[in-house]
């Protein structure tokens, strides 16, 4: 690794700049020297720097701006050293934040720019990468103001970081030189990134290393100077970039779909269509439900996801060729593209017959696992069925994220369900009360939800005559959780249980395999496609039975009986071997990330999609 | 000798008061177990503990309010609630406790509801609450057992 220089651009506001010295003097500076560029300070900046036997100050005789102030930080560099620009608005909490970077940009000499997590002052998540779209050249900082959980940990690859602390090679630096002078503030950072990328480097955010960021102090009550630089920068962005923003697209797809409701299908397309923008899909959405469909609701507006909202804005274009409608089988024909695609999945072991009449309208149907794809076949669907996995986003669901775990120390069991009758969660609530005492240490958190008005879950549960001795279960009943949280409500837990009687994919229980839980879950259904003995705890089935439920799409067919005898011994057995247990969660986050992201989803579509 | 004296006097005079006062609170409590169900005497608990009230979220069937609206939540407020609500611990052993005796009345009946009732000096510090109410769950336990 070479020596850095970390060049800390000041103007003004002495006292932001002392507090970003005294931050930074406190953490391990081993190969760095630390060079101040007072870029023209007319406070007592240049008297206190001056004070200061450990810094290098760099003198400009006015303000230069941004771009050349930083630029005459890195000119005035030896040139066998990297650089980090930094803000002087940052904190430093972290004494090995340096190394860490460092040990990051080294990792892969692919990278040449290399960001970190930022985080405000009240620890919610700043930024983690940015990204801009070509639709509104609006930059957009990835995870904003998010509750910092641990998201966004590992090293990844973006297409952009802010510069309040960037990471240069000096070898990237000696090809492409430093900042833009196109700009005098602001889109430089992006500039310079997709710069970077078009000479062969890539940006990176080093996900183990964050540094609070007080944004925009140096601009900080002077909105009209901070309008007029955005407003010219982005100018001068557009003209340079806009068109090759667009050529990232390799292709456009109509997705018509479901984003903004609470469900799987919901959910999944969100973190589907993001995936596929990100390999050069350009995803037009339509909502696929609506007036005349199975589900005449309209679909609510603001989505609260920056991406997701312009990929909505986006107008039809007349020559679309190929559409996927992505939901329940039964709206198959709202698809309007010229090559149709049919995307779904169902929890019993067949199909109901209009949706195979509407799938056999497909030019082929996609479903999530090889389980679904017998039971299209079996169910009379003749077009080609192909499976196309779902999968887990491993920025929010690994074992870094931050849980809350029970302070008594009890061994948590966790379910997250509807309460309904496929979940069946009599059967688990009945089997953890019998298994365990309530003085036990040990106990079953429920997060469920109930939306059926006809229900009253709590005279449900009376109806069980549940023992007061017996194992110990706490409900977190009809509770929204901002689904980026759920991670950290997986990490509150030891064992995920999933005892349902089928699952069309099951994302709760991949999410929580994800992050590192041991899990129970029913040995049927979607569940074979990921759930074994090496990752889990498979949960015996006696057999199917009839699916009786008020879902209509259920009749006729069946699903899983689980056996309750193998769920008490299987409860029983994960408390008495908690180690064997914990070490099936590490092999389980291990084998999601390698296997099941949307990453890996999406490509399956990307190469489906290139078979015309 | 007469200063000791009304010293004597005067901390006679105020423990008497505390014992007036600790009756009145005492009946006060009495009335607010008779009248409050389990959920309320739970949120009032909560309340003086310093704690938000129960409003939709509530951990055992018994408490939460039956409803199919989604309440929006940060994961870690309702886990680090959750833990603090419902301690680890085995089911009370019955305690054999004397016949309550009947406390007489400080003055016209509590009449919780009507503020012409209430005796607005006498708040209830936040240890003398969750110590009753304590009280309070343990025979109702028993005496559901």
């Amino acid at each position: 690794m070479k020596p850095v220089t970390l060049i800390i651009l000041a103007w003004n506001r002495w006292a932001l700049t002392r507090r970003c010295l005294e931050t930074l003097r406190l953490t391990n500076l081993e190969d760095a020297e630390v060079l101040v560029v007072d870029n023209g300070s007319t406070d007592e900046t240049p008297e206190r720097l001056a004070e200061l036997d450990w810094v290098r100050t760099l003198r400009l005789p006015e303000n230069l701006g941004y771009v050349r102030g930083n630029n005459a930080g890195i000119d005035a560099t030896a040139p066998d050293r990297d650089v980090v620009l930094l803000n002087n608005d940052l904190e430093f909490s972290d004494p090995e934040w340096l190394v860490k970077l460092r040990r990051a940009a080294a990792s892969d000499p692919q990278v040449g720019v290399c960001g970190c997590r930022l985080v405000l002052p009240d620890g919610r998540l700043l930024h983690a990468g940015t990204f801009i779209l070509p639709d509104t050249l609006w930059g957009q900082q990835i995870g904003s103001l998010e509750t910092d959980v641990g998201q966004y940990a590992s090293l990844r690859r973006v297409q952009g970081i802010v510069f309040a602390v960037a990471y240069l090679k000096r070898d990237m630096i000696d090809q492409i030189g430093g900042l833009s002078l196109d700009y005098e503030s602001y889109f430089e950072d992006t500039d310079y990134c997709l710069s970077a990328a078009e000479h062969g480097w890539a940006t990176a955010v080093a996900g183990d290393v964050t540094v609070v960021h007080a944004e925009h102090g140096s601009t900080t009550g002077d909105d009209s100077n901070f309008r007029r630089l955005f407003g010219t920068s982005r100018s001068v962005f557009e003209k340079k970039w806009k068109r090759k923003l667009i050529r990232h697209y390799r292709r456009n797809l109509l997705w018509q779909s479901i984003m903004n409701f609470p469900s799987g299908y919901a959910r999944s397309s969100r973190d589907l269509v993001k995936a596929l923008e990100q390999q050069g899909v350009r995803i037009i959405y339509r909502y696929v439900y609506g007036a005349g469909s199975p589900f005449p609701v309209e679909e609510p507006e603001g989505l609260g996801d920056y991406w997701l909202e312009v990929v909505r804005s986006r107008d039809l274009p007349c020559n679309i060729k190929t559409a996927v409608v992505y939901g329940q089988g039964d709206v198959f024909e709202r698809n309007i593209g010229k090559r149709k695609i049919g995307f779904t999945m169902l929890e019993v072991d067949g199909f109901p017959a209009e949706w195979v009449r509407q799938a056999n309208k497909m030019d082929e149907v996609w479903v999530p696992t090889e389980f679904n794809r017998r039971g299209m076949i079996d169910s009379g669907v003749k077009r080609p069925v192909h499976v196309v996995p779902l999968g887990v986003d491993p920025n929010y669901f690994h074992p870094g994220i931050e849980g809350h775990p029970n302070p008594y120390g009890d061994f948590v069991f966790l379910a997250n369900f509807e309460w309904g009758e496929r979940k069946e969660p009599w059967l688990l609530l009945r089997a953890f009360n019998e298994t365990f005492r309530r003085d036990d240490p040990v106990r079953l958190v429920c997060k469920m939800i109930n939306k059926d008005p006809g229900v009253r879950v709590k005279d449900e549960i009376a109806k069980l005559q549940l023992s007061e001795r017996g194992g110990r279960i706490d409900y977190l009943f009809n509770i929204d959780f901002p689904h980026y949280q759920l991670g950290s409500l997986y990490r509150s837990a030891d064992c995920f249980v999933s005892a349902g009687r089928g699952e069309g994919w099951d994302m709760p229980l991949m999410e929580a395999m994800a992050c590192g839980l041991s899990s129970i879950a029913t040995d049927w259904g979607a569940h074979e496609a990921f759930v074994t003995d090496e990752i889990s705890y498979p949960l015996r089935v006696r057999g199917t039975v009839p699916a009786v439920a008020k879902c209509p799409y259920y009749v006729g067919f069946e699903w899983a009986d689980p056996d309750p005898d193998h769920l008490r011994h299987l409860l029983r057995y994960v408390f008495e071997h908690q180690d064997e247990a914990a070490e099936k969660g590490r092999r389980a986050a291990a084998t999601m990330v390698a296997r099941w992201t949307w990453d890996q989803a999406a490509a399956k579509i990307v190469e489906r999609l290139e078979v015309e | 000798m007469v200063e000791r004296s009304l010293i004597l006097e005067e901390l006679q005079a105020r423990v008497a008061e505390l014992e007036r006062l600790l009756e009145v609170r005492s009946a006060e409590l009495r009335a607010l177990q008779r009248l409050l169900d389990h959920r309320d005497l739970l949120i009032l608990t909560r309340l003086s503990l310093g704690r938000p009230p129960l409003e939709g979220l509530a951990y055992s069937p018994e408490l939460w309010e039956e409803t199919t609206n989604l309440r929006r939540l940060e994961v870690g407020t309702a886990l680090d609630d959750l833990w603090l609500a419902r301690p680890t611990g085995p089911v009370p052993e019955p305690v054999v406790r004397a016949p309550r005796q009947p406390v007489p009345s400080p003055g016209p009946e509590l009449r919780v509801g009507d503020p012409s009732g209430w005796d607005e000096s006498n708040t209830l510090d936040s240890a003398t609450v969750a110590e009753t109410f304590g009280a309070v769950w343990a025979d109702r336990e028993e005496s559901e057992r």
